[in-house]
């Protein structure tokens, strides 16, 4: 089974060491994570994916770091802005994953950029940290966008990744929990298997055939 | 008044979940609270009221939750959205489903890794902590104090690097 955690904030940023995150990920069924602000690095058949997260509203900044970013070094995440930047920034050659969509206006991923992420093999996060942390209306509200965002998944077949965004080893979800919250959102355990294995797809994406030596 | 005959009463299953952090140690009434919050909001009252959650059994580490045959999908779901009690962070995760807490108990022996450890004072720069040492060379790290206590996981690995 492949199954990556496609957001997770070992320390500095949360509370716990990467290696403890490897241990507990493992212990929960996962054989990758996307660990933010790490090298990537592989102990014993587990991987860990070196993450760069750009929460810059400027487009600038995301082609900077889409260019510092070598290729096959590690997963750039964006943080989703308005309509206009998600179209500028889903065009960007090394941009892999746009998460946060929940936190957006509903128009500021419409079918145009659903298509264009598809064409550009560009994935969008499903985050399932609002729908274990909020509560009432902003769960609500989230839960509405998710299903939006799978309506036109099912439409023009644009790559989902899932995170549990886990800042601690309390917040991390096992794959079977990550498939029954998804359920939450109209997400089917295929499909929510199949998020959860995006990630080494877009490191390496499938290519015309070249002829090597 | 006397107990329905087995075919006249509900069918019921049994959850067994873990609870993280295992030190954590709650008592099964702010646990079953917790627990029917998570389902309330998720679901509502209706659905609340007809998957019956009780919390049967309380352990250190786990706890057995009951609820009506067939809502146990819905239950494991609402668990994994229970994320603090008493202001902790916590997580209880779905370890197995029983039709008997016998059954249930008995995989408690197998699961468990031995009993918790007691806390280790450990000393990292200035400040104090607790350390709790669990086998996998996992250690919970705990700042000693009243106000706003540092929460530390970490291994074995990191606290020799320190």
């Amino acid at each position: 089974m492949i199954a990556t955690d496609a957001t997770v904030f070992p320390s500095p940023l949360g509370n716990t060491s990467i290696r403890r995150m490897v241990i507990e990920t493992r212990e929960l069924g996962f054989d990758s994570i996307v660990a933010i602000g790490q090298p990537g690095w592989e102990t014993d058949g587990f991987s860990v994916i070196g993450g760069l997260l750009i929460r810059e509203t400027q487009v600038k900044a995301v082609i900077n770091a889409a260019r510092a970013n070598s290729p096959g070094k590690g997963l750039l995440v964006v943080n989703a802005g308005n309509n206009s930047f998600n179209r500028s920034i889903i065009q960007i050659k090394g941009v892999h994953v746009i998460r946060h969509l929940h936190k957006t206006e509903k128009n500021s991923f419409d079918h145009i950029i659903a298509r264009m992420a598809a064409e550009n093999h560009v994935a969008i996060d499903i985050d399932l940290r609002p729908l274990v942390m909020s509560r009432g209306v902003w769960r609500q509200k989230t839960i509405q966008r998710y299903r939006d965002i799978l309506g036109l998944c099912e439409r023009f077949q644009f790559p989902l990744t899932m995170s549990s965004n886990a800042r601690s080893v309390v917040e991390l979800k096992s794959v079977r929990e990550m498939v029954s919250l998804a359920s939450l959102v109209g997400l089917e355990e295929p499909v929510a298997m199949e998020a959860l294995s995006t990630i080494k797809g877009l490191l390496t994406p499938a290519g015309p055939v070249q002829v090597v030596g | 008044m006397r107990p329905r005959p087995p075919s006249m009463r509900d069918k019921r299953r049994y959850v067994l979940v873990k609870i993280t952090p295992s030190w954590l140690c709650p008592e099964t009434k702010p646990l079953y609270l917790a627990v029917q919050e998570a389902i309330t909001s998720l679901y509502g009252d209706a659905i609340a009221a007809a998957i019956q959650m009780a919390v049967v059994y309380g352990d250190n580490e786990f706890c057995i939750i009951r609820c009506r045959r067939g809502c146990e999908g819905r239950l494991e779901t609402a668990l994994s959205t229970v994320s603090c009690l008493n202001e902790q962070g916590i997580s209880l995760r779905s370890y197995a489903v029983s039709g008997t807490i016998h059954a249930l108990k008995r995989r408690i022996e197998k699961c468990r890794k031995g009993p918790v450890p007691d806390a280790r004072e450990l000393k990292i720069g200035e400040r104090i902590f607790e350390a709790y040492y669990f086998p996998g060379q996992k250690v919970d790290v705990l700042e000693k104090g009243f106000k706003s206590r540092e929460l530390l996981f970490l291994t074995e690995t990191d606290i020799e690097e320190m």
